[in-house]
């Protein structure tokens, strides 16, 4: 736990957001599994998907803690789901 | 009020502030809706925050 109470001490850059923007996801990408990827590093607040020609592939994940969502980014940029790698940005 | 507790104060208002609950309405506001080609992905039946 002490990790976790250091961690919370520490200031975040500016940038960090709750709202993570992801790209390149498999466009059939189920519930479970996006739910099951993301919701590992902390509660999930929301995920709006991208349901159109442009827009699928994409999807926004917001967390319920600042915190989760900056292990999230740190983990998930360049994970492999489906050999696709995931492009992870902070939304901004 | 020292200055050290000033700055600790200053940062965690910051930090409530960058981290305070989002209602509805703001994700509605902040986000891209169904007519910017997103919708709300509902969680599966078990899901369990951690």
């Amino acid at each position: 736990m002490a990790a976790a109470a250091a961690r919370r001490q520490a200031r975040l850059p500016p940038e960090v957001n709750r709202v993570i923007y992801v790209r390149n996801l498999p466009f059939s990408i189920s519930s479970e599994e996006m739910y099951e990827l993301f919701g590992k590093y902390g509660a999930i607040r929301q995920i709006r998907i991208g349901n159109t020609k442009e827009t699928r592939g994409t999807a926004y994940i917001v967390y319920e803690d600042i915190y989760d969502a900056k292990q999230a980014a740190d983990h998930l940029s360049g994970f492999n789901v489906q050999n696709r790698y995931l492009i992870v940005l902070y939304y901004n | 009020m020292t200055p050290d507790q000033w700055h600790a104060d200053k940062a965690a208002r910051e930090m409530y502030e960058r981290n305070r609950p989002l209602s509805d309405e703001e994700l509605d506001a902040m986000l891209p809706g169904a007519e910017q080609g997103y919708k709300v992905l509902p969680p599966p039946a078990g899901y369990q925050p951690i």
